[in-house]
Protein backbone atom coordinates (compact mmCIF):
# COMPACT_ATOMS: atom_id res chain seq x y z
CA UNK A 1 0.00 0.00 0.00
CA UNK A 2 1.56 3.27 -1.15
CA UNK A 3 1.30 6.19 1.28
CA UNK A 4 0.71 9.56 -0.35
CA UNK A 5 0.55 12.91 1.42
CA UNK A 6 -1.02 16.03 -0.03
CA UNK A 7 0.37 19.18 1.54
CA UNK A 8 -1.78 22.29 1.10
CA UNK A 9 -0.15 25.63 1.79
CA UNK A 10 -2.54 28.16 0.25
CA UNK A 11 -5.49 29.74 2.03
CA UNK A 12 -8.99 28.31 1.42
CA UNK A 13 -10.42 31.78 0.98
CA UNK A 14 -8.28 32.64 -1.99
CA UNK A 15 -7.66 29.36 -3.75
CA UNK A 16 -9.26 26.01 -4.51
CA UNK A 17 -6.43 23.90 -3.16
CA UNK A 18 -7.90 22.76 0.16
CA UNK A 19 -10.93 21.27 -1.57
CA UNK A 20 -8.78 19.97 -4.42
CA UNK A 21 -6.49 18.11 -2.03
CA UNK A 22 -9.42 16.34 -0.39
CA UNK A 23 -11.13 15.65 -3.72
CA UNK A 24 -7.91 14.12 -5.07
CA UNK A 25 -7.42 12.09 -1.91
CA UNK A 26 -10.99 10.74 -2.00
CA UNK A 27 -10.50 9.68 -5.60
CA UNK A 28 -7.58 7.46 -4.62
CA UNK A 29 -9.46 5.03 -2.40
CA UNK A 30 -10.22 2.80 -5.37
CA UNK A 31 -6.47 2.17 -5.79
CA UNK A 32 -3.90 0.50 -3.52
CA UNK A 33 -3.07 3.91 -2.07
CA UNK A 34 -3.50 5.44 1.36
CA UNK A 35 -3.86 9.22 0.99
CA UNK A 36 -3.47 11.74 3.80
CA UNK A 37 -3.73 15.53 3.88
CA UNK A 38 -1.50 18.00 5.73
CA UNK A 39 -2.61 21.64 6.02
CA UNK A 40 0.26 24.10 6.57
CA UNK A 41 0.78 27.86 6.71
CA UNK A 42 -2.25 29.77 5.34
CA UNK A 43 -4.11 26.55 4.53
CA UNK A 44 -4.28 25.95 8.29
CA UNK A 45 -7.19 28.39 8.52
CA UNK A 46 -9.33 25.77 6.78
CA UNK A 47 -9.33 23.95 10.14
CA UNK A 48 -11.27 26.79 11.75
CA UNK A 49 -14.96 26.27 12.50
CA UNK A 50 -15.54 29.80 11.21
CA UNK A 51 -13.84 29.34 7.81
CA UNK A 52 -16.41 30.08 5.08
CA UNK A 53 -14.91 30.30 1.57
CA UNK A 54 -18.44 29.91 0.25
CA UNK A 55 -19.17 33.52 1.21
CA UNK A 56 -16.79 34.40 -1.65
CA UNK A 57 -18.49 32.00 -4.01
CA UNK A 58 -15.93 29.24 -3.50
CA UNK A 59 -16.77 25.67 -2.60
CA UNK A 60 -17.56 25.16 1.09
CA UNK A 61 -15.01 23.02 2.94
CA UNK A 62 -17.88 21.29 4.75
CA UNK A 63 -18.68 19.22 1.66
CA UNK A 64 -15.57 17.19 2.51
CA UNK A 65 -16.63 16.28 6.04
CA UNK A 66 -18.84 13.27 5.33
CA UNK A 67 -16.18 11.77 3.04
CA UNK A 68 -13.44 12.36 5.62
CA UNK A 69 -15.64 10.48 8.07
CA UNK A 70 -16.60 7.70 5.62
CA UNK A 71 -13.04 7.07 4.40
CA UNK A 72 -11.41 7.98 7.72
CA UNK A 73 -8.98 10.19 5.81
CA UNK A 74 -6.04 11.20 7.99
CA UNK A 75 -5.88 14.99 8.31
CA UNK A 76 -2.85 16.68 9.87
CA UNK A 77 -1.95 20.20 10.85
CA UNK A 78 1.05 21.91 12.42
CA UNK A 79 0.65 23.11 16.00
CA UNK A 80 2.75 26.26 15.54
CA UNK A 81 0.75 27.25 12.44
CA UNK A 82 -2.55 26.88 14.33
CA UNK A 83 -1.15 29.30 16.90
CA UNK A 84 0.40 31.57 14.24
CA UNK A 85 -2.99 32.05 12.55
CA UNK A 86 -4.81 32.32 15.93
CA UNK A 87 -7.30 29.53 15.25
CA UNK A 88 -9.39 29.11 18.40
CA UNK A 89 -12.14 26.64 17.39
CA UNK A 90 -11.00 23.71 15.29
CA UNK A 91 -13.71 21.95 13.28
CA UNK A 92 -14.12 18.47 14.84
CA UNK A 93 -15.18 16.90 11.53
CA UNK A 94 -11.53 16.91 10.45
CA UNK A 95 -10.42 14.83 13.49
CA UNK A 96 -7.18 16.62 12.80
CA UNK A 97 -3.92 15.41 14.30
CA UNK A 98 -1.48 18.23 15.10
CA UNK A 99 2.26 17.67 14.75
CA UNK A 100 5.12 19.81 15.98
CA UNK A 101 6.86 21.95 13.35
CA UNK A 102 10.22 20.41 14.29
CA UNK A 103 8.87 16.96 13.37
CA UNK A 104 7.71 18.00 9.89
CA UNK A 105 10.85 16.71 8.15
CA UNK A 106 10.53 13.23 9.64
CA UNK A 107 6.80 13.27 8.97
CA UNK A 108 7.26 14.02 5.24
CA UNK A 109 9.81 11.21 4.98
CA UNK A 110 7.23 8.72 6.30
CA UNK A 111 5.38 8.87 2.98
CA UNK A 112 6.24 7.40 -0.42
CA UNK A 113 5.15 10.49 -2.28
CA UNK A 114 4.52 13.97 -0.96
CA UNK A 115 2.74 16.42 -3.21
CA UNK A 116 2.56 20.13 -2.37
CA UNK A 117 -0.46 21.83 -3.84
CA UNK B 1 16.52 8.60 0.34
CA UNK B 2 14.02 11.10 -1.08
CA UNK B 3 14.07 13.26 -4.17
CA UNK B 4 12.94 16.78 -3.31
CA UNK B 5 11.92 19.00 -6.21
CA UNK B 6 12.00 22.77 -5.71
CA UNK B 7 10.29 24.81 -8.42
CA UNK B 8 9.50 28.14 -6.79
CA UNK B 9 11.72 30.89 -5.46
CA UNK B 10 12.64 31.81 -1.91
CA UNK B 11 9.36 33.57 -1.07
CA UNK B 12 7.34 30.39 -1.38
CA UNK B 13 6.46 28.82 1.99
CA UNK B 14 6.16 25.35 0.50
CA UNK B 15 9.76 25.36 -0.75
CA UNK B 16 10.97 26.59 2.63
CA UNK B 17 9.22 23.63 4.29
CA UNK B 18 10.75 21.22 1.78
CA UNK B 19 14.27 22.56 2.35
CA UNK B 20 13.82 22.24 6.12
CA UNK B 21 12.69 18.65 5.59
CA UNK B 22 15.74 17.76 3.47
CA UNK B 23 18.26 15.56 5.22
CA UNK B 24 21.47 13.65 4.62
CA UNK B 25 20.98 11.15 1.80
CA UNK B 26 18.24 13.17 0.09
CA UNK B 27 18.72 14.77 -3.30
CA UNK B 28 17.26 18.23 -3.92
CA UNK B 29 16.81 19.32 -7.54
CA UNK B 30 16.16 22.98 -8.34
CA UNK B 31 13.99 23.40 -11.44
CA UNK B 32 12.23 26.39 -13.00
CA UNK B 33 12.27 29.35 -10.58
CA UNK B 34 13.79 27.03 -7.99
CA UNK B 35 17.22 27.83 -9.45
CA UNK B 36 17.04 31.23 -7.71
CA UNK B 37 17.88 29.41 -4.48
CA UNK B 38 21.27 28.59 -6.05
CA UNK B 39 22.27 32.24 -6.34
CA UNK B 40 23.19 32.07 -2.65
CA UNK B 41 24.80 29.46 -0.44
CA UNK B 42 22.30 26.80 0.65
CA UNK B 43 22.50 25.32 4.14
CA UNK B 44 21.46 21.67 3.98
CA UNK B 45 22.97 18.23 4.47
CA UNK B 46 21.26 16.97 1.32
CA UNK B 47 22.90 17.01 -2.12
CA UNK B 48 21.57 19.90 -4.19
CA UNK B 49 21.58 20.20 -7.98
CA UNK B 50 20.25 22.86 -10.34
CA UNK B 51 18.93 22.16 -13.84
CA UNK B 52 21.18 24.11 -16.19
CA UNK B 53 18.49 24.59 -18.84
CA UNK B 54 16.37 26.57 -16.39
CA UNK B 55 19.37 28.57 -15.20
CA UNK B 56 20.39 29.43 -18.75
CA UNK B 57 16.80 30.40 -19.58
CA UNK B 58 16.98 32.89 -16.74
CA UNK B 59 20.35 34.27 -17.84
CA UNK B 60 22.67 32.49 -15.43
CA UNK B 61 25.70 30.33 -16.22
CA UNK B 62 26.76 27.26 -14.27
CA UNK B 63 29.62 29.22 -12.72
CA UNK B 64 27.18 31.66 -11.14
CA UNK B 65 25.38 28.92 -9.26
CA UNK B 66 26.43 27.77 -5.79
CA UNK B 67 25.47 24.15 -6.54
CA UNK B 68 26.44 21.66 -9.28
CA UNK B 69 24.29 21.86 -12.40
CA UNK B 70 22.72 18.93 -14.25
CA UNK B 71 20.81 18.55 -17.47
CA UNK B 72 17.20 17.41 -17.67
CA UNK B 73 18.52 13.96 -18.62
CA UNK B 74 20.44 13.94 -15.37
CA UNK B 75 17.26 14.95 -13.55
CA UNK B 76 15.40 12.00 -15.10
CA UNK B 77 18.16 9.64 -13.91
CA UNK B 78 17.77 10.94 -10.36
CA UNK B 79 13.99 10.46 -10.57
CA UNK B 80 14.44 6.86 -11.68
CA UNK B 81 16.74 6.11 -8.74
CA UNK B 82 14.54 7.74 -6.10
CA UNK B 83 12.33 5.62 -3.86
CA UNK B 84 10.43 8.56 -2.39
CA UNK B 85 9.52 11.98 -3.74
CA UNK B 86 8.62 15.28 -2.14
CA UNK B 87 7.52 17.67 -4.86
Amino acid sequence: MKKILFVVYQAPGGSIWVNEAFRTAFGMYGEDIEPSVLLVEEATVALSKKAQPECLGLLPISICFRFIKRYETEVYGIKEHVEKFKIKDIEESFSVKLIDEKDTGDFLHDFDNVIFM
Amino acid sequence: MALIVIKYGKNNVAETIKFKAARKGDRVVLVQDGIFWALDDIETEAEVFAVIDDATARGYSAEELTVPSITYEGFVEIIEKSEKTIG
